[in-house]
């Protein structure tokens, strides 16, 4: 949970990063749209679903089609969409469902 | 029993053919995700919570027809997100009647009443509805005031168009026993045919982390619940894998048994864990390393999990896979589930890493073709 928080909007992690590899790792769990920056200068923007150590599988965002890139062909990865899950866990919505209440009552 | 006998004749026909084959991995539930999108954003669930365009993804009804044929199994059960959401569920649910497979449509039932059109009542489908407890504990669950009457209403309004309807629950951490119970009366009293229950698992993807049982608060719970249970409980589910919840017995993993199909293809094991994906059933079932999974395994992922997903597949195979297992089933279901006593602080001891659970060894060698 801690190491996925690390890796939230607006990061960048890239390839020469000591943390590279781990940020791949949160790039895949992380419940947002992320934007690949290639070494040829090209981006992808778009949701990272699947790993190998070869390959990254992701819907891009403006595509009904799977797309795979080598994970040798990756310069950066920016995590440049907004966390899903930031924000939603139990305790949030009862904190939330309190202040509602609370505000109801007065 | 909460099971048709026609639908337990196809599934018992179903394992001794896969057990004759020698077929160890063969799956016995489908969970067929069609979407994501959901009309509820539940605190338990890290499901949805998924980028817009992904959430208007959804799986065609040829590409649910492929999954299923691919899998085999007899049974296909249809969470999401919410399947009534899907623009094409009638085409899906009818194809799915046509290929003869018993089919759980897992629905919040908050459009169940309005979509009944859609569908004819039929042996092959039942809905599947998601009550997590009496209205004060489900629409906390579901995080929506409302929602439990709204059930209700499409429980009601499914049996009256003559639909089978059974009940999906998820137990979560701070579950009243007592309120459980009245619950199950609850149920009941509406008529669904059979309830289905299980402890959540704290999969990291959830965001409601702290509410979910360990093993031991699991038996304490389901103890307490299922000590005398009421002769009129009807359970859609194994009731050696209820023993299994209370520990009078213990199951390993059987995580091939609940492969998972969704837009983002095979999802390796297991669901609750999200390792990702492959592109087709038999690279699922052969290249994962399925010793590296379930509560033997040492996997700490593994370590407090009890979810049905993966521990009923087991509690089905020791049915028909062993005598013992039969007729363990036909006793708990005659006489009722056989549970120790609330108080009791006798737990099942786990089998260590390189030891084998009866359940590798049946008791009736089938012989292979």
């Amino acid at each position: 949970m801690l190491e996925t928080q690390k890796f939230k909007e607006g990061v960048i992690v890239c390839r020469e990063d000591v943390d590279f590899e781990e940020g791949l790792g949160a790039a895949v769990d992380y419940r947002g749209d992320i934007t690949l920056e290639l070494r040829d200068g090209g981006q992808i923007e778009g949701f990272l679903f699947n790993a190998n150590s070869e390959r990254l599988d992701l819907f891009p965002k403006n595509s009904p089609q799977k797309q795979s890139v080598m994970i040798s062909d990756v310069n950066s990865i920016v995590f440049s969409g907004k966390d899903e899950a930031a924000g939603k866990s139990w305790d949030d919505w009862i904190k939330k469902r309190e202040e509602k209440k609370n505000h109801r009552e007065m | 029993m909460g099971v048709p006998i026609s639908q337990m004749w196809t599934v018992a026909s179903y394992v001794l053919k896969q057990k004759w084959k020698g077929n160890k991995h063969y799956p016995l539930v489908l969970m067929l995700e069609p979407l994501f999108r959901c009309n509820l954003s539940c605190a338990g669930c890290g499901k949805i919570q998924y980028p817009e365009h992904v959430l208007k993804r959804r799986l065609s009804p040829e590409e649910c027809f492929r999954a299923v044929e691919e899998c085999e199994a007899p049974m296909v059960s249809i969470p999401g997100g919410e399947p009534l959401l899907h623009p094409e569920i009638k085409e899906i649910v009818e194809g799915l009647v046509a290929r003869k497979k018993y089919i759980y449509l897992c629905t919040n039932a908050i459009l169940l009443k309005s979509k009944l059109d859609l569908f004819k009542p039929s042996k092959f489908l039942s809905f599947s509805i998601h009550m997590d407890g009496l209205e004060k504990e489900h629409d906390e669950a579901v995080c929506r005031d409302g929602v439990f009457k709204k059930a209700v209403e499409g429980i009601q309004e499914a049996l009256k168009r003559g639909f089978r309807v059974t009940t999906n629950t998820t137990l979560f951490e701070g579950a009243q026993p007592e309120r459980v119970r009245l619950f199950f009366d609850e149920m009941m009293r509406l008529g669904v045919e059979g309830m289905m229950v299980s402890p959540g698992y704290s999969y990291p993807k959830a965001p409601d982390q702290n509410h979910f049982l360990e093993r031991q608060k699991t038996y304490q719970l389901f103890r307490k619940i299922l000590s005398q249970a009421k002769k009129s409980w009807r359970f859609n589910q194994s009731p050696l894998f209820l023993e299994y919840l209370a520990g009078a017995r213990h199951f390993e993993c059987t995580p091939w048994g609940n492969p998972t199909y969704n837009v983002f293809g095979w999802q390796k094991p297991c669901y609750l864990l999200q390792e990702g994906y492959v592109a087709s059933f038999s690279e699922l079932i052969n290249t994962t390393s399925w010793d590296e999974y379930g509560q033997k395994s040492g996997n700490p992922s593994c370590a407090n999990c009890m979810v049905h997903c993966g521990h009923e597949p087991t509690a089905v195979d020791y049915t028909f896979g062993s005598w013992r297992g039969f007729w363990a089933t036909v006793k708990a279901s005659l006489f009722g589930v056989k549970v120790p006593i609330p108080e009791s602080k006798v737990f099942p001891i786990l089998p260590k890493m390189e030891e084998k659970s009866e359940i590798d060894e049946p008791e009736i060698k089938v012989a292979n073709a």
